[in-house]
């Protein structure tokens, strides 16, 4: 059961979908033929994910779907997170998705795949704050001048969708990749999934390519299902972690003896167990608030619990490389690749010092 | 030493490297690239030439007898003025066992090029069986006639494709306590029956191997020691990597990049003084972290000159040093802001003559290699677990 939620049948039956397509097509040498191949297959399971329904399961039946409920997201997620996917269906599909249904757009194209799309968003270290990039209104456009850096999965996207600062404050675009005055820099992520700084210089947008709705609130519902869906996949890999270690520790053998049998590891084992089940309290706890409607109150449990996974997460997967002695530092095992999705996670949607800020001052714990 | 004359060796390092390090590799340093084998043997000669190459070998080894504070101060300015590190495997670890160990036949055949830094070494001891328990290592090595045949694998072992020569533990005796059955072998890599297998480790490089031995046979007169002597001739070895473990000087630059690094972000208007105040909180932590281990590192030597017990000194440097570096390179990746998660492994090969600056791509590269990298310190050279038992134990036993 997936963090003790209360799952519908057809929930169940993704899972075990998924669970059983992470097994039988993730595995750790298909996919690092993939990512070092030369330009990387950062699309390579894509069809096969839109022939599994997981768009569908991130998007609610009004925008054509048959799931979008925050427990859709973090089955989703959770059964995902051992395959290690750098394939942007959290993004295109439950990011990009979920705010062009906001807007009233049709969703059809991203559903069936066939449009992907990145989320061009935050500038500096927080993405809570409002975006500072221009759009001065010229006649019947908008002209976008600025920087939107190391968008994730902006390297394999179609089309954008971008923040900026207007003339009555926050607008959202939806925008084709290839646009006149956008030039695309390609980068790499940590965790081998692709990104790109994206700089717009003079890039004209007619007026009925923005988003009709209000910006600010769709922009924090993003990033909120954002965070609790990176809460659910740490969870998961928490568990995937702790699973490979554990068993890697009752296998390998040092001075005559099997290295489960040495206390001081035996303790970091404890640890790591203490770990994995806070970080799943959490992300249970993170999935039921997103479930509630907009308030204070929801944003700083989800925030609390972004923090408590990331701080969880990492420490299990630092500890795992760090039981694996020279094989957990080695590209083939696995664990080294969930530690690097560990790292990543901890930046996406903002830095944790920034989340950290962030709850902070919902809190009322400092001057502001 | 006095106080004096060791401020003005500090001086002089600097000004040494000031003036001598090539403009293209204190570049690279300074971005945090990739070096490359040429750039470390350019270095290496360079140091050769003013006669600081052999700083820590003795007198009559034709070193300069720096005694411990005088390697701190040389390993300390080198560190954080951006030289390369010298690599150990030659000067450090078997330059040291052949003038202690080695036949006069042996010390005229692989010193020069140890000196010259023409020829280089790498150290096979690990194998995929042994890693903390070392003394179980399988390698073979079977006496016919004049020469063993050398059957097994050694496992991470770096920059053995760079290397001309392999400094090995191997097998000769099954029969009795573990260790005594270990022998230390010199095997030229150019010999049949060798095979490097490239591992590419978490930080996406390739900086070590798994090396194959597959009927390698290997002259006699290349056996350091007598046969069984390995074990004790390798912790000699170890011994004399003391100083070089807690490696300041690297992590004073990378705690100097945090500083310029913290420095932006606190005049960035768009960051919230909550978020400044949590950073300059971390880089208080980060400072006092790293001026500790820098007074731990002075408080050890002059320690060790006026008789302390080395102890497990050396093992609390390990620990302390290699997790301060993982603490800074934590930091230094968080400070990227919203490049924190990019990381792409070519940058680290990126050119560095043409103009310009790195990109903050590039430059959060870097940081994330720190970061990746950063995981192997509290594994290799004995894995901190080991080293707490060794600190654990010295401390019980002097408390009993
Ligand atoms: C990047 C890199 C470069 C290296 N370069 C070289 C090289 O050039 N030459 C060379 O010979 N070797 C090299 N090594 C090997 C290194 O020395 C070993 O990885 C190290 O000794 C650990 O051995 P292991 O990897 O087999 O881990 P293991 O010994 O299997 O350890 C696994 C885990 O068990 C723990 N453990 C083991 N025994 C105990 C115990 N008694 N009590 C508590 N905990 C214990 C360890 O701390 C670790 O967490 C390198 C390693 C790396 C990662």
């Amino acid at each position: 059961m997936t963090l003790q939620l209360p799952l519908s049948e057809e929930q169940t039956m993704l899972h075990e979908m998924l669970s059983r397509f992470v097994s039988e097509r993730c595995d750790i040498e298909a996919r690092a033929a993939n990512l070092h191949a030369n330009p990387p297959r950062r699309m390579a399971l894509w069809e096969e994910l839109c022939e599994l329904g997981v768009p569908s399961a991130l998007l609610s039946p009004e925008a054509g779907g048959f799931g979008g409920a925050p427990e859709d997201l973090a089955v989703v997620q959770y059964a995902l997170a051992p395959g290690l996917l750098v394939e942007p269906i959290l993004v295109s599909v439950g990011l990009c998705g979920r705010m062009l249904d906001a807007a009233g757009r049709s969703v059809e194209a991203v559903a069936a795949g066939e449009v992907v799309y990145a989320f061009a968003h935050q500038e500096g270290f927080d993405p809570f704050n409002a975006p500072q990039m221009k759009a001065d209104a010229d006649g019947d456009v908008f002209v976008l001048n600025g920087l939107k850096p190391a968008v994730r999965h902006a390297d394999v996207a179609d089309r954008l969708i971008v923040s900026a600062n207007g003339p009555d404050g926050t607008i959202l675009f939806d925008l084709a990749k290839d646009a006149a005055g956008l030039t695309v820099t390609p980068s790499r992520q940590i965790d081998a999934a692709g990104s790109a700084d994206l700089h717009f210089e003079g890039v004209r947008v007619a007026k009925k390519d923005h988003l009709d709705c209000d910006a600010e609130a769709v922009i924090e519902d993003a990033l909120l299902h954002g965070l609790v869906a990176i809460a659910a996949e740490a969870a998961s890999l928490a568990r995937a972690t702790n699973r490979d270690t554990f068993e890697y520790l009752g296998l390998r053998e040092q001075f005559g003896t099997k290295l489960a049998q040495f206390q001081a590891l035996q303790h970091m084992a404890a640890d790591m167990a203490i770990a994995a089940e806070e970080v799943a309290a959490q992300a249970h706890t993170a999935v039921v608030a997103l479930g509630r409607k907009a308030s204070a109150e929801r944003n700083r449990a989800i925030l609390v619990a972004s923090l408590a996974c990331d701080a969880g997460g990492r420490a299990v997967g630092h500890a795992a490389v760090q039981l694996f002695g020279g094989m957990g530092v080695s590209d083939e095992t696995p664990v080294s690749h969930y530690a690097r999705r560990f790292a990543a996670m901890r930046a996406q949607f903002g830095t944790t010092d920034a989340r950290a800020a962030r709850l902070a001052q919902i809190e009322g714990f400092g001057h502001e | 030493m006095s106080d004096d004359s060791i401020a003005e060796f500090r001086a002089e390092v600097r000004n040494f490297i000031a003036q001598s390090l090539p403009d293209d590799i204190r570049e690279k340093v300074r971005r945090y690239r990739d070096l490359e084998k040429s750039d470390y043997v350019r270095w290496q000669k360079i140091l050769q030439d003013r006669g600081w190459f052999l700083g820590s070998w003795s007198k009559d080894w034709g070193g300069e007898g720096w005694d411990p504070v005088q390697q701190l101060a040389f390993l300390q300015e080198s560190g954080e003025a951006g030289a390369p590190m010298v690599i150990p495997y030659g000067v450090s670890m078997i330059g040291p066992v052949l003038n202690k160990f080695g036949t006069d036949a042996q010390k005229e055949r692989h010193l020069p090029g140890i000196i010259s830094s023409d020829v280089w070494w790498c150290q096979g001891y690990s194998e995929p069986g042994a890693g903390s328990d070392l003394a179980s290592l399988k390698t073979m090595a079977v006496r016919e006639g004049d020469h063993y045949r050398v059957n097994g694998s050694k496992m991470w072992t770096t920059e053995a494709h760079w290397a001309d020569w392999m400094h090995c533990l191997v097998r000769t005796d099954s029969s009795g306590r573990k260790q005594d059955g270990i022998s230390f072998l010199l095997i030229d890599m150019e010999t049949p029956g060798i095979t490097i297998r490239p591992i590419v480790t978490i930080d996406g490089q390739h900086h070590t191997n798994q090396v194959f031995f597959d009927d390698v046979m290997v002259p006699a007169e290349n056996l350091v020691g007598e046969e069984g002597a390995g074990w004790s001739i390798a912790k000699f070895l170890l011994s004399h990597e003391r100083l070089s473990i807690s490696d300041t000087g690297p992590k004073l630059r990378l705690m100097g990049r945090l500083r310029a690094m913290n420095a932006k972000v606190q005049k960035d208007p768009s960051v919230s003084a909550g978020l400044k105040a949590i950073l300059a909180q971390r880089m208080v932590d980060a400072s006092v972290q790293i001026e500790t281990l820098r007074a731990l590192e002075h408080y050890f030597v002059e320690g060790w000159a006026k008789g302390r017990p080395a102890g497990a000194d050396a093992s609390i440097l390990k620990v302390r040093g290699t997790e301060i570096l993982q603490a800074l390179s934590e930091l230094a990746v968080d400070l990227q802001g919203p490049y924190a998660a990019t990381h792409d492994p070519v940058d680290l090969h990126a050119d560095v003559t043409g103009e310009g600056e790195d990109s903050a791509a590039e430059m959060a590269s870097a940081m994330a290699h720190q970061y990746l990298y950063g995981r192997c310190w509290t594994i290799f050279g004995g894995t901190n677990e080991i080293q707490r038992n060794i600190i654990a134990k010295v401390a019980f036993a002097s408390a009993g």
